[in-house]
Formats: structure tokens, C-alpha cells, sequence
């Protein structure tokens, strides 16, 4: 099963076919898909799979908030898998890693990629640090 | 900076490259985002070593099975 589809199963949802289909477009998506990208991909894996499915699907998932729709300038929805966003600092001396949020970073690499005339499809940050001496 | 390079006595460098492998592969991070903070993690320790060398040591450390 995909990383999303556990969510699902976790969450409750009924698994079907093409649930688990679109399930697995989104979970290999590295862009934002929209309803019809998600529609044509899916259709490669199954060409019996309906935009009322993938429509429907998608609702379905908005609401239990197992994905995030991004409402960009244009005048459709795009989509992508609702994972646990988080970045890593690397503690050298330990190799520990610890994971942390932030949300004034997350508006940072927005506004650069806006900046920079783009919008932010993906990115990886990691920190590498060495424990400060108290 | 880590003294101990070989397996034997215990390195310090070693547990570190292994702890930043395991942490990141327990994460569900991709293996070779691992195998690059394991690296680097391994290069803070020993920056006389080429990359490629450091590379090589680490893979061999992953793949040996020492983690976990």
C-alpha cells in the first residue's frame, strides 16, 4: 500500500480499486496534479476509472483532510498527498536526527519561489548542526 | 573531531553516521536522502577523507547491518 493509502485505511475510508488508483497517483505526484491530471494518469493504470470517480475521490479526501487542495491563480484545484511536512536537523557529533516545523520558514520558500516569478512545487531542507555548549 | 576510524575500539564516528542513517530511513525519508546525511554526518568527523572514500566507508557501515 502507498504511504496515503495507510492514511485512508487508518482513517476509515473504504478501499476500493480505483480509490487505491488514485490513491497512488497522488502519492507518486512530485507536482500538483489537478482533477484532469489526476483523471488522465489514473486512466493509464485503469481506463475504466470515471472523472466522477476521481471528482468524487477527491472531495472525499479534502474533507477527511488526507489531502491539501491548493487554490493557485488559475481557475481549477490542484492536489496533493496532506503528509506530515516537517525538516530535519542533523546533529553531526550524534548523527541524531530531530525533526522540526516552521511556519515562518514554510511563507519564506513561498515568497522566494514568488519572487523568483515561481510557484513552490517541492523543495528539501535539512540542517546539519553541532550542539551549542551551555 | 572523531579519534577512531576502524570497527575496533567502538568509534564514535561510526554510531553517529548510523544513528543519522537509521533516524532518517525511520522517518521514511528516501535511502539515498539517508545515505547523504550519513555522509556528511561521517565527513564532520573525518574531512581528511575524499568523498569518494567517505562514500564508500559509509555504504560498507550500512550495508554491513550494524544498525537497528
Amino acid at each position: 500500500m502507498t504511504d496515503l493509502a495507510d492514511r485512508c485505511a487508518s482513517a476509515g475510508l473504504k478501499m476500493t480499486e480505483q480509490r487505491r488508483t488514485i490513491l497512488k497517483v497522488l502519492d507518486e505526484a512530485m507536482d500538483h496534479p489537478s482533477v484532469e491530471t489526476v483523471y488522465e494518469r489514473a486512466r493509464q493504470v485503469d481506463p475504466a476509472i470515471s472523472i466522477a470517480t476521481v471528482y468524487r475521490t477527491l472531495s472525499l479526501l479534502d474533507e477527511m483532510d488526507l489531502i491539501v487542495r491548493h487554490e493557485f491563480k488559475e481557475n481549477f484545484s490542484r492536489y496533493e498527498a496532506n503528509l506530515d511536512h516537517h525538516h530535519h536537523l542533523i546533529d553531526l557529533e550524534t548523527g541524531k536526527v530531530i525533526e522540526f516545523k516552521n511556519d515562518e520558514l514554510e511563507n519564506l520558500k513561498h515568497r522566494i519561489a514568488k519572487e523568483l516569478g515561481y510557484d513552490l512545487i517541492d523543495h528539501r531542507l535539512e540542517l546539519y548542526g553541532k550542539k551549542l555548549k551551555k | 573531531m572523531c579519534e577512531f576510524h576502524e570497527d575496533e575500539p567502538p568509534c564514535k564516528c561510526k554510531l553517529a553516521v548510523l544513528q543519522a542513517y537509521n533516524d532518517m530511513i525511520g522517518d521514511e525519508m528516501p535511502q539515498r536522502y539517508a545515505r547523504e546525511a550519513a555522509t556528511r554526518v561521517y565527513r564532520y568527523h573525518h574531512p581528511e577523507e575524499t568523498k569518494e572514500l567517505s562514500s564508500l566507508t559509509v555504504e560498507r557501515w550500512i550495508h554491513a547491518g550494524h544498525f537497528h
